[in-house]
């Protein structure tokens, strides 16, 4: 009788082992509709810029998911969540989904990489550094690369100056070069004033682009301020967050700058882009850039599709929405820069690079700031 | 940094090191035991500050152990298991998910320091079998070691309970449960966002930010333990126990974790 008993608890300990987790229950499970849910719900509680973009989050679920039924198909349910997600219009808010589609927020999301030629290839962007490598630093430059990403400087010699150019094609690497960087930085000490061509670099970690930029500016100053979410109400944000410029001792000093940026200068290079605009004689010349500012989150939803988010909302350093003339939140948006000169295609062929060009005109008509 | 992390071990070890073993000036040889002990840990997670899928795993543990018999007993816990978690539901894809993700595989660190004071009740107490009021303070490090070595949950808690021990000949039972009263917590914060000191990543920053002390309105735990002990002689025996823990902390946002602790080791009395 005895033996049974100590079998029954040895039997029921075995059965009952490792099944502690039986106790936990996942809200949404993997329908279509709590996809949906699970993907508005989310923004809903963790979305940053909701008021700023003034959306009217829960009409938007009755729009875009109301007629969505749990017989509905992958695409389908891709359908209902791209047209939820196009509502907000952020570079940083995008959804992934295997086999079905890829769908970023972003308006401009179909944009060329050149003006004149449509493309959206990476390996037009590798011939054009080389063009520039070739037609404007002569094959004299210095080079690394990193993980694929080519960063190289140099010198451009025009009408008895002489100009750095550095090409920084990426921030987003956890080895980032800034050995390098700092190398390009004390080369161009000497030069009449810098160039840094931050065209298709789509941000990456923030230690990256702030040690770049402490090496680029020379004024300690807070270029930037940001909420984050901090509850699920809509208007349950964090006190503010300064972003601040603290120079490396071996800076450039009090140098002309000029950025070159597009529409892919997005999320860290656009705060690099930002904290620059704040010290004296920094020019911006190329395309509006992406505008994808907030700090971002993957998350996973219950069929495995991953999207992306960001809980911050930004701020200009005396605490005023970062918003265009128009009263439009930048999210979306991007910065305007400085000399308008989209990048042409068929202009680079003939080794003319505009923007670098319309850059090197601004150095040159401007010096003396 | 270095006064952070100090400030931290003290509060996780503290507990440990506060016993007052010898405060009843208790001279019997043989009223302290040693315990080392191994077994299987399983944790499950609901974080919804990182996701709102189960995360479960489970791995071997090692743990050492001091009690001391004494007017007011006391016992202290040290354990520490690497667990490799996984989504409990997800089918995740290669090209959307890569290998190295956190989304994909949680390379969870679990330490944890469990101290008990135990009073026992008179009244209550028969023959065998002695019931005490129980005071748990349950000490826990949680970190996400390929999240930058963030913590998922620091934990220090007070969690009053009680204790059912039974002995009978070689044989001795003992039973405990503990809910937790006072708690001080360390999580992300809502927006799971890192804090980034300008050119790097502050742990320090992160755990002067989201500290915070909770009751039970948004903290809930049971800590509950069996555990069956046999004398093989006055010196040494073995052991076998379970522990299930489960806790609930509703700020910044709902963490649900839950874990069973499947050991077996041997003792030393002296």
């Amino acid at each position: 009788m005895r033996t049974k008993y100590y079998l029954q608890i040895l039997i029921w300990t075995t059965i009952l082992a490792g099944c502690e987790q039986i106790l936990l229950e996942e809200e949404f499970q993997n329908t279509p509709r709590d996809n949906f849910n699970a993907l508005w719900q989310e923004f809903d509680h963790a979305y940053g810029a909701m008021h700023a973009k003034k959306l009217n989050w829960d009409s938007l679920k009755i729009v875009h998911g109301n007629t969505l039924a749990n017989s509905a198909t992958n695409k389908q349910l891709f359908d209902a969540m791209s047209g939820l997600l196009n509502e907000i219009n952020d570079g940083h808010s995008d959804l992934t989904a295997p086999g079905v589609g890829y769908f970023r927020s972003w308006h401009r999301r179909d944009k060329s990489y050149y003006d004149d030629n449509y493309t959206q290839n990476l390996g037009k962007v590798g011939q054009h550094h080389s063009i520039i490598r070739k037609d404007y630093l002569n094959q004299q430059y210095q080079y690394i690369s990193v993980d694929g990403w080519f960063f190289f400087y140099g010198t451009i010699e025009r009408s008895n100056q002489k100009i750095g150019y550095l090409c920084i094609p990426t921030f987003y690497l956890g080895n980032f070069p800034d050995q390098f960087i700092q190398e390009a930085v004390e080369s161009f000490q000497t030069m009449d004033a810098v160039i840094v061509d931050l065209r298709y670099n789509g941000g990456g970690t923030t230690e990256a682009f702030v040690k770049t930029l402490n090496l680029f500016a020379s004024q300690p100053k807070v270029f930037l301020k940001s909420k984050f979410r901090n509850g699920p109400g809509h208007n349950d944000f964090s006190e503010f967050f300064d972003h601040r410029i603290n120079p490396n001792p071996n800076c450039l000093q009090n140098m002309p700058v000029v950025i070159l940026v597009n529409s892919f200068t997005a999320s860290s290079s656009e705060h690099f882009v930002l904290g620059m605009k704040t010290q004296e004689k920094v020019i911006t010349v190329g395309d509006t850039t992406c505008g994808a500012f907030s700090s971002v989150n993957e998350r996973i939803l219950p069929n495995g599709w991953k999207y992306r988010l960001g809980g911050q909302v930004l701020y200009t350093p005396d605490g005023n929405l970062l918003m265009d003339e128009n009263g439009q939140y930048l999210e979306g948006i991007g910065l305007a820069p400085d000399y308008y000169i989209p990048d042409q295609w068929s202009s680079l062929e003939k080794g003319v690079d505009m923007p670098l060009e319309r850059a090197l005109i601004v150095v040159k008509d401007s010096l003396p700031f | 940094m270095k006064k952070l992390s100090f400030l931290l071990l003290s509060i996780i070890l503290t507990p440990a090191l506060l016993p007052g073993q010898n405060s009843d000036g208790d001279d019997d040889p043989k009223r302290s035991t040693l315990d080392f002990s191994t077994g299987y840990f399983n944790y499950a997670s609901i974080d919804a500050l990182f996701s709102g899928n189960i995360y479960s795993g489970g791995a071997p543990f090692i743990s050492v152990g001091y009690q001391k018999q004494k007017r007011t007993p006391t016992q202290t816990i040290f354990r520490l298991a690497y667990i490799n978690r996984y989504p409990h539901s997800l089918n995740l894809h290669e090209t959307v998910v890569p290998a190295t993700s956190n989304l994909r595989l949680i390379n969870h660190m679990h330490f944890e320091v469990d101290d008990f004071y135990f009073f026992p009740v008179p009244g209550l107490s028969r023959n065998n079998l002695t019931v005490s009021i129980m005071l748990n303070w349950f000490s826990s490090i949680d970190l996400t070691m390929n999240n930058r070595m963030m913590p998922e949950q620091l934990l220090s808690t007070i969690a009053p309970g009680f204790m059912m021990d039974f002995n009978h000949s070689r044989h001795h039972i003992q039973a405990r449960v503990s809910t937790a009263l006072i708690s001080y917590t360390c999580r992300s914060n809502y927006s799971n966002t890192l804090p980034q000191d300008y050119e790097k990543l502050s742990i320090g920053r992160f755990i002067r930010i989201n500290s915070r002390l909770q009751l039970p309105n948004s903290l809930q735990t049971i800590f509950s333990e069996i555990n069956y002990k046999y004398s093989f002689s006055d010196k040494i025996g073995g052991v076998v126990y379970y522990n299930f823990r489960y806790l609930h902390n509703a700020k910044p946002r709902t963490l649900a974790a839950v874990s069973g602790t499947y050991g077996f080791g041997i003792y030393f009395k002296y």
